[in-house]
């Protein structure tokens, strides 16, 4: 339970509720004792001081009275006075002014009188009754000294009236009478707090009226027995009670207030000098457990570690190193310690320029993460993947260096194995890219007069069989090309030597045309092509639209190809930045699991399909990359025995201009009757081929077996049309061009159309050839639509 | 007290002898100040029962006592002393003593009381000048009316005093000095003189101060007018402070134990002149009422071994002469009468025709009823009967020839 509390309550709770326990009993003891005590003490006190006051309030009265007395003695002893009471001589009339000369000051009436009684001088006769001024006349005459007093009340003010002896040689011969006004306020001002004070005087029968009932009040009677009169002080007794009360209520407050003062003060102090400390030992302890714990835990990692671990100190003299460190190395802690580890486990073959990064994060103090090779005692290299930490203390004072080495030797021997395989990879790829390159120009070129051959046939007179026969062998070889296109288009892709041509188009046109190059196929299967573009479609956009041309070859190729019954459905939308194309048809449908696998290199459905539709397999995945290549891509949804819908998308713009013309001059007929033509081509089928349809196109053609031949005849004579072929003997099509184009300059010929005619599918032969001075370049196998297409496009 | 001692006694032998004689008691009175000039007193009371002594027979079927009141200088206690003399039915006179403001300042009551009022040693010139009422005030004494211009003749002509500078107590006899002193001064072509006014029983420094603003206007003498109190104090000042001048006084200061009083200054150094009358045990002739006179007073002063030891002489002189000229007015009056009627009659008996040779003078017509022209008809003596004096020790000696 108390173990409970303990845990529950932290230790400045405990103080807290400490101190106010303690405030509260010793403020209840503080009060209850100074209640009693100071009540009584207070109440002591306050009849001593009311007697105090008393006293002195009776003492200011007499000293009041007294200064008066004095300053009638000194009236009296004026020799002035004197004189004139004896009358000797003076008269009235001057006494008044003597007097305020010699007591300027003097505030109350006199009356002056001679020895037989007669008043010689009064100030003034009001102030008391004839019969009372006889007899303190009488009274004092009679006296031994001339001193009489009287309280007089019968007029107002209350006066008191007090005699002093006219003296000469010691003798009296007189005596003067002072008339004081007995004021009470003015003496005794300072005494007189509101209603809570009277003074009284009295003589004989005779006193002055009572402020107060004389009942619950504190009195102090005394006699003043120079003036015959006795004085009474009242204080009001309640309100002795009332500051009583008031003394110890405030006494008590402000032994509270003391005590809540010290009690916060001891408080704080204590807070700051036990708690806290006491709060911070404890943490402090626990925290050295913990850290006791963790550094032997982390020692333990340390000195287990596989890594090796090197302690130094702020000028890398090791201070420590653990088991894996000198396993690796083969030096012991008393080998090392003292000494900086670089001093002994770097060699020859360590690289300088590692040592300086290492020695000038050391020198700035900044952590280092490197590769090394060191040696171990033996001389032995190895790698070492070196990190080196700084370790400072709380005040930001560099204390030491820690350095994990971890042994990648190993690692350093694969990695340098992969890299062997990895040039041997690339190596292999640029023998694959070459061998590709050499068989596309190997198959192109006999393929070219394959195809050329076939196309010049089909322009004979022939059998509706040979004619059939010849249709499928031209199929066939533009099957074949086709697959070495996709194989080309692959092999660029991968190695990235694809690049995009832009152009400005018309989408709907686009479409069309694609849509008119499959519509008889589809007829022939009997389906159905429809093709729509969205209203709000833009419809003139940039982009290589020869690519998108050959996606939608693919996807309708394939839709068409997959389908047998229904239809195949294209739907373009376009937005200035996006160009959405979804081929959809009824075929036989993919199954899901295999929808993703249709995108990978030579993969088709089933493998079954290769068996039944043929094809490389390639055509989906080039597609997927065109479209990725494009900034767009390509998705498939399908299901299966219900058709499937391809959606391609590819990033556009807008487009700056679109020719117009350039489909209308597809349909132009190509007339070049009277134009010369020169084919430089060492192949000779090629060179027949091209002829062909050259001449066909109304050319006078002229023939050069390879480059030099080719610039030989450009020498004889001008041409519209050079086409130049690229691998030959002697001079190559790129080299015969530059030296055609040199001539021409050199001549001030104008210089002719040079169209370069190459089986080297990729784009370095083409842009060679283009940097050569060629116009334009075309890819055997010729086909007369490309060639027609390059003549419109550059005559 | 020896003094008061013996007059007492005196009285009551007086008083036996009357009752047993069953002769009409008759009581003089004497009201002076017997407190503070008490040599003065005693020497009046001296002459007043001097001249009983030596002349009592003409008046045998009275039996006169003697009854010494103190008025102590002061002009209400003397007015009361009047007062209950007033109510005695056997008070047939009444002689006063030094100090004129008394007698100044009551002139009116007094003389209204009917008695008789004999003044042997009080100088103010208005206490025998009566403005209205019956004049029963008699002087054998010095007047300032007339004393002053003496005062300043010798002062003038035998001190050859350029610039006398005046000193007066601030009391109706110093003011009557003032005034004849004043006028004598004028008279002479003199421009008024400086004065200087002190009260009684005024404190030596005071005076001191007072003797420094005089010593400031350089004078050539002092004329003093004061009582043996102050002027013991003024003369030891003066001469402190003006060792060289003379100092002319009125007769005030030989009123008591002036010479007592100056004390530690010796009367020598100073000059100091003080006016008499023309009397002195020491330097008058020895005649046979001066003789009778001397022997008297000796014989009731046995103490005294001459009678010009007697201190403050001219209060026994005056007395003397004027109580040996009031016995025979007295002796010419109607002992029978009602008592108020005897004391008219004793005024008025005053007036007669004297004849008795006495220590100043020849005294035939003394007194005459005053008149507007004739103000000094109730003073016994005139100015030739002044003379200027000095002292010698406690002695005062008549200087022959001063005027």
């Amino acid at each position: 339970m108390r173990q409970n509390l303990l845990n529950k309550v932290s230790a400045n709770q405990m103080f807290i509720w400490f101190m106010a326990l303690n405030f509260l009993f010793v403020a209840a003891v503080a009060s209850t004792v100074t209640w009693y005590r100071v009540s009584d003490s207070a109440r002591e006190m306050q009849q001593q001081t009311s007697q105090q006051e008393m006293l002195h309030a009776r003492r200011t009265f007499e000293s009041y009275l007294n200064g008066k007395k004095a300053t009638l003695e000194d009236v009296a002893s004026l020799s002035y006075v004197r004189n004139f009471a004896m009358g000797i001589s003076g008269s009235a009339d001057r006494v008044k002014d003597v007097i305020l000369t010699n007591k300027p000051s003097i505030d109350f009436d006199i009356v002056i009188v001679d020895i037989a009684g007669d008043t010689l001088y009064e100030d003034s006769t009001n102030l008391v009754d004839r019969h009372s001024l006889q007899q303190i006349i009488g009274q004092a005459l009679e006296s031994k000294d001339g001193s009489y007093s009287k309280l007089c009340v019968n007029y107002k003010p209350t006066t008191l009236s007090f005699t002093a002896p006219i003296l000469h040689k010691g003798l009296i011969e007189g005596v003067i009478i002072a008339v004081v006004d007995l004021d009470f306020m003015s003496p005794q001002s300072t005494l007189f707090h509101g209603d809570d004070r009277w003074i009284r005087v009295s003589q004989d029968d005779r006193t002055t009226a009572y402020p107060k009932p004389i009942t619950s009040w504190l009195t102090i009677d005394s006699h003043l027995d120079t003036y015959k009169i006795d004085y009474h002080y009242g204080i009001y007794s309640a309100e002795i009670e009332k500051r009583r009360s008031t003394l110890v209520r405030t006494i008590i407050l402000v032994i509270v207030a003391a005590m809540m003062i010290a009690y916060l003060a001891i408080y704080l102090l204590g807070k700051q000098f036990i708690i806290n400390p006491y709060t911070e030992l404890i943490s402090s302890r626990k925290a050295l457990r913990s850290a006791e714990k963790e550094a032997k835990l982390l020692a333990s990692v340390a000195e287990h570690s596989n890594d090796g671990v090197v302690i130094t100190d702020e000028k890398g003299q090791t201070l420590w190193i653990n088991n894996a460190f000198t396993e690796v190395t083969g030096y012991a802690l008393e080998e090392i310690e003292g000494r900086t580890p670089g001093s002994l486990l770097q060699g020859p073959e360590t690289s300088r320029e590692t040592k300086q990064q290492i020695r000038k994060s050391l020198d700035r103090k900044e952590p280092i993460s490197c590769e090394i090779l060191n040696y171990t005692k033996a001389g032995d290299p190895y790698w070492l993947e070196l990190q080196i930490n700084p370790v400072f203390s709380s005040n930001g004072t560099l204390e030491r260096f820690i350095a994990i080495e971890r042994d990648i030797t190993e690692r350093h021997k694969i990695a340098a194995e992969r890299e062997t395989m990895l040039r041997q990879a690339e190596q292999a790829s640029i023998a694959k890219s070459q061998f590709l390159a050499t068989m596309s120009h190997e198959i192109r070129t006999p393929m070219n007069g394959v195809l050329g051959i076939a196309q010049l046939l089909m322009k004979t007179e022939l059998s509706s069989y040979q004619r059939e026969q010849l249709e499928i062998l031209f199929e066939s070889g533009n099957h074949m090309m086709a697959i070495l296109n996709d194989i080309l288009d692959f092999s660029k892709i991968e190695q990235g030597k694809l690049e995009l041509d832009a152009v400005d188009f018309n989408l709907n046109e686009l479409i069309n045309s694609v849509t008119t190059i499959y519509h008889p196929l589809c007829q022939e299967k009997g389906l159905t092509l429809t093709s729509v573009t969205a209203d709000d479609a833009v419809l003139l956009l940039n982009a290589d639209k020869a690519r998108i041309r050959q996606v939608l070859y693919n996807l309708l190729g394939n839709a068409i190809k997959f389908t047998a019954h229904g239809s195949i459905h294209i739907a373009a939308t376009a937005t200035p930045k996006q160009l959405t194309v979804v081929v959809s048809d009824t075929g036989i449908g993919i199954a899901e699991d295999r929808i993703e696998a249709l995108f990978d290199p030579f993969t088709q459905a089933e493998l079954s399909t290769t068996r039944k539709f043929g094809g490389s397999g390639l055509g989906l995945s080039i597609v997927k990359k065109l479209c990725k290549l494009m900034g767009g891509d390509v998705s498939i949804t399908s299901k299966l025995g219900e058709g499937t819908t391809v959606t391609a998308t590819f990033g556009v713009t807008p487009a700056q201009h679109v020719n117009d013309q350039e489909d209308l001059m597809d349909q132009v007929e190509i007339n070049m009757k009277g134009k010369t033509a020169l084919i430089v081509e060492d192949n000779a089928v090629n060179a027949m081929i091209l002829q062909s349809f050259l001449e066909d196109t109304g050319f006078e053609v002229t023939l050069a077996e390879d480059g030099a031949l080719g610039v030989a005849a450009v020498a004889e004579k001008t041409f519209d049309a050079i086409f130049m072929d690229n691998h030959m003997p002697n001079m190559d099509g790129i080299e015969a061009i530059g030296v055609i184009r040199n001539y021409e300059t050199k001549e001030q010929r104008a210089p002719c159309i040079i169209i370069g005619c190459t089986a080297d599918a990729f784009a370095e032969t083409k842009v060679r050839m283009v940097d050569a001075g060629a116009q334009l370049v075309i890819t055997k196998p010729v086909s007369e639509p490309a060639l027609h297409d390059a003549l419109r496009q550059l005559m | 007290m020896p003094s008061k001692f013996i007059l007492s006694a005196c009285s009551l032998l007086l008083s036996i002898a009357c009752l047993a004689d069953n002769k009409r008691p008759v009581t003089i009175y004497v009201d002076a100040d017997n407190t503070h000039t008490v040599a003065s007193t005693e020497s009046i009371v001296l002459g007043i029962n001097a001249a009983l002594a030596d002349n009592r027979s003409i008046n045998d079927d009275l039996e006169i006592s003697l009854k010494v009141l103190d008025h102590r200088g002061n002009s209400a206690r003397s007015k009361a002393n009047f007062k209950r003399i007033s109510n005695d039915p056997t008070a047939i006179a009444i002689y006063t003593g030094m100090h004129s403001p008394p007698l100044i300042k009551n002139r009116t009551f007094n003389n209204s009381l009917g008695i008789p009022i004999f003044v042997p040693w009080a100088a103010g010139g208005p206490i025998t000048r009566l403005d209205d009422g019956t004049n029963f005030t008699f002087r054998l004494s010095i007047d300032d009316s007339q004393v002053g211009e003496k005062l300043i003749d010798f002062a003038l002509n035998k001190l050859d005093c350029a610039t006398p500078q005046l000193m007066l107590e601030d009391t109706g006899w110093g003011r009557s000095n003032q005034r004849s002193m004043t006028k004598a001064l004028k008279d002479r072509g003199r421009e008024p003189p400086k004065i200087s006014w002190f009260g009684w029983d005024e404190k030596e420094a005071s005076i001191r101060v007072k003797v420094d603003q005089i010593a400031a206007s350089e004078p050539t003498c002092i004329m003093l007018v004061a009582n043996a109190s102050e002027g013991a104090k003024i003369v030891r000042v003066l001469h402190q402070h003006l060792p060289t001048v003379p100092i002319v006084s009125h007769w005030g200061i030989t009123g008591s134990n002036f010479i007592e009083q100056l004390s530690p200054v010796a009367i020598e150094d100073p000059s100091l002149y003080v006016v008499q009358t023309c009397f002195a045990f020491t330097t008058s002739d020895q005649d046979d009422v001066h003789k009778q006179a001397a022997k008297t007073l000796l014989a009731i002063k046995p103490e005294l071994k001459e009678a010009a030891a007697l201190n403050a002489p001219v209060g026994f002189i005056h007395a003397y002469d004027l109580t040996r000229l009031m016995l025979q007015a007295l002796a010419s009056t109607d002992h029978d009468l009602e008592i108020s009627a005897l004391r008219d009659q004793l005024r008025q008996a005053m007036y007669r025709q004297f004849d008795y040779q006495g220590l100043i003078k020849n005294y035939t017509t003394v007194f005459t009823p005053n008149t507007q022209a004739n103000d000094q008809g109730h003073e016994a003596l005139s100015s030739e009967n002044y003379c200027m004096a000095e002292y010698e020790g406690s002695r005062i000696n008549i200087i022959e020839k001063a005027f």
